[in-house]
């Protein structure tokens, strides 16, 4: 089952539209990111268990530190699944986010250039980022997750679609 | 880009020498520097050497400086070709930089207190998607000088179609006198600041009126047993610091007027630095009117525009630029009528404002009761706001893409928000907290009219009737498919 996203309300969004998921395989990056985050946290538990008497210090930061990303962890592959975007006739929507729900809808003929980005656990994963660039901040949406084939293709069909609906500022 | 004739060969100055700026703009821009090193010289040496060296040291300073901004200034030009601007300077690494004119969406001559002493002026671009580096100011040529330039850059800059006729001789040249008689407030008078109302309010802002409070501490500090110059000076750096934008805003907007003519519309502002800007009103990204707390007692109200390439080099405080710095609010409405008709001259809220649900208090407690929008046909306009209230406008032949969203606390009352983004991003108008179905309905119409305002290409909806002379008001929807490009070699 899909996460819900803004489009599981038909009335919010057609639900017409060609949606994509990203790949599964973004949720090991995802993971891989929290997992270093376990780091400082268990080095803070350790040094304050060693150092201090103070016994409740290490508990605490171990609750205040391990929650966060267990529950990270817990949602990674609902959040992974948040993520989808549609080509559209005049423009490209980019959805994601399971607590703050984000739809952004930008159309070809604003993007300016796109990028395609990916760090070294995402190329073991075959997988990459496309970033779109337009000339507001606000709307440079991203998709990560993209099987590396399907990145390219997503990012010469934008290059191309912006170049032929350019509409400037 | 290469394939838009926009312009004919006529308007292109043959002449494709490279220009110098103002003999006297080394002196000048030197002066400030020179200053610095001076008091730093005569700081450092007070104590240790006595004058002969004190004076020795300086001279040579002083002659060095000039020497390095001689040569520098032999080696920096600048002139026009085709559709370009080209900028050179550098000693030992030269640098040329190319100036795409439909590029360039503002140009300024601004005279600062010491060039005016001497009748001289710069001229400056905001140059969309290029940065700081891009805008290759041009400081300094003669006031007169400046404004020819100024107007054939616009010209060239403006759309295709602009017959040749009535653009000015170029290359300029030296021979004219550099009166500064070319140089006149705006044609076309729309608003003239009242200096009284200027005063006032900019008195009237939290930063003004809770400086005098924070001076109590430094004084306390001062008159103390044991007074530490470092509290002091924190304290009175704070204040400083505090006062800062309202004493801008009052140097910065003395004598601001703003008109309207051929190119667009005319601001020339300033009580130190005097600046004369021009904006075409295609380039106009999106409108905010703002009306603070302290200010409603008086009906007061305050216009910003968003102008895409201002505010990237700092010099516009947060990108915007004022279009009305104070007036009654009748007023200022009768002046973003005529520069926005969609706006009716009795203000946004006579445009009969969709207002958030009832529930919508529970997210918002404190300004729901502003929270509404309206869609016109060329823009979408919002009032949000609790203790200043404001209104936002944006453009739809401007807007860069549509957004939802929807936080937890929205959800569970099943509202979202709808933001549309202009270029730039420095005002980016919300429809906030509408129920659910209503946001996805915005968020659809919203994305057809952009598409139908893009698709309508030239011929800008802010200004259907460009003013006389075959549009040489409604600027260029240029293809810039590369905004990012810069030619520098």
């Amino acid at each position: 089952m899909a996460a819900p996203a803004l489009t599981s309300n038909a009335a919010l969004w057609p639900e017409d539209a060609p949606w994509q998921q990203v790949s599964p395989r973004l949720a090991w990056v995802r993971r891989a990111g929290l997992l270093t985050l376990l780091v400082p946290v268990l080095a803070a538990v350790i040094a304050t268990a060693v150092w201090t008497d103070v016994t409740w210090l290490p508990w605490t930061i171990a609750l205040l530190g391990l929650g966060p990303i267990g529950w990270g962890l817990a949602v990674v592959s609902r959040s992974v699944r948040s993520w989808g975007y549609a080509e559209r006739a005049d423009d490209l929507l980019v959805r994601h986010g399971i607590l703050v729900r984000h739809l952004s809808v930008v159309p070809y003929g604003r993007m300016q250039y796109v990028d395609v980005k990916a760090g070294p656990l995402e190329r073991a994963l075959g997988i990459a980022t496309v970033q779109l660039h337009t000339a507001a901040a606000a709307s440079d949406a991203a998709i990560p997750g993209l099987p590396t084939v399907e990145a390219a293709r997503l990012r010469d069909r934008l290059a191309a679609l912006g170049e032929a609906r350019a509409a400037g500022l | 880009m290469s394939d838009s004739p926009l312009v004919s060969p006529a308007v292109v100055p043959a002449d494709g020498q490279f220009r110098r700026l103002h003999p006297l703009s080394p002196l000048i821009r030197g002066a400030r520097g020179i200053g610095v090193v001076g008091a730093l010289v005569s700081y450092q040496a007070w104590g240790s050497a006595g004058w002969r060296a004190l004076a020795i040291a300086a001279a040579v300073i002083v002659l060095g400086w000039f020497v390095v901004a001689w040569i520098a200034w032999r080696f920096t030009g600048f002139r026009v070709a085709e559709r370009e601007l080209h900028v050179r300077d550098g000693i030992l690494s030269r640098r040329q930089r190319t100036i795409p004119l439909e590029r360039v969406q503002a140009v300024d001559v601004v005279r600062p207190a010491l060039a005016r002493l001497f009748g001289l002026a710069e001229v400056r671009m905001e140059v969309v998607g290029g940065g700081k580096d891009a805008e290759a100011p041009l400081a300094y040529l003669t006031t007169a000088e400046a404004e020819r330039l100024r107007v054939h850059l616009l010209r060239l800059a403006a759309d295709a179609g602009a017959p040749a006729a009535g653009v000015p001789d170029l290359p300029i040249d030296d021979t004219q006198p550099a009166a500064a008689a070319t140089v006149t407030t705006a044609v076309g008078g729309l608003f003239r600041v009242n200096h009284q109302r200027l005063v006032l309010s900019q008195l009237l802002t939290v930063n003004t009126l809770s400086a005098p409070f924070l001076l109590v501490f430094p004084i306390l500090e001062f008159t103390s047993e044991d007074p530490s110059t470092a509290t002091v000076f924190t304290f009175v750096s704070g204040i400083v610091g505090l006062i800062q934008v309202p004493v801008r805003r009052l140097l910065g907007e003395w004598g601001f007027t703003v008109g309207r003519d051929a190119d667009g519309l005319r601001v020339h502002r300033g009580m130190l630095d005097v600046r004369n800007q021009t904006i075409p009103l295609s380039r106009i990204q999106a409108v905010r009117i703002r009306r603070p707390l302290l200010w409603r007692p008086f009906g007061w109200v305050r216009i910003e525009i968003d102008v895409a390439g201002y505010g990237q080099g700092g010099e516009h405080e947060s990108g915007r630029s004022a279009l009305v710095p104070v007036a009654l609010a009748a007023e200022a409405f009768a002046v973003l009528h005529a520069v926005l008709p969609t706006v009716p001259e009795a203000g946004p809220d006579a445009l009969g404002l969709v207002p958030a649900p009832p529930r919508a208090r529970r997210r918002a407690p404190f300004q729901h009761r502003r929270l509404a929008y309206a869609i016109t046909d060329v823009a979408l306009v919002t009032r949000a706001g609790w203790l200043t209230a404001r209104h936002d406008v944006a453009l739809f032949a401007r807007a860069q893409s549509v957004r939802i969203s929807q936080g937890p606390w929205q959800r569970s009352l099943d509202l979202a928000s709808v933001h549309l983004d202009p270029a730039g991003g420095h005002t980016t108008p919300t429809v906030l907290h509408q129920e659910t179905a209503q946001a996805g309905r915005i968020a659809t119409q919203l994305v057809d009219l952009a598409r139908a305002h893009r698709t309508a290409a030239v011929g800008t909806p802010v200004d259907p009737t460009p003013l006389d002379s075959g549009g040489a008001g409604t600027g260029g929807e240029v293809a810039v498919a590369d905004g990012r490009e810069r030619a520098d070699s």
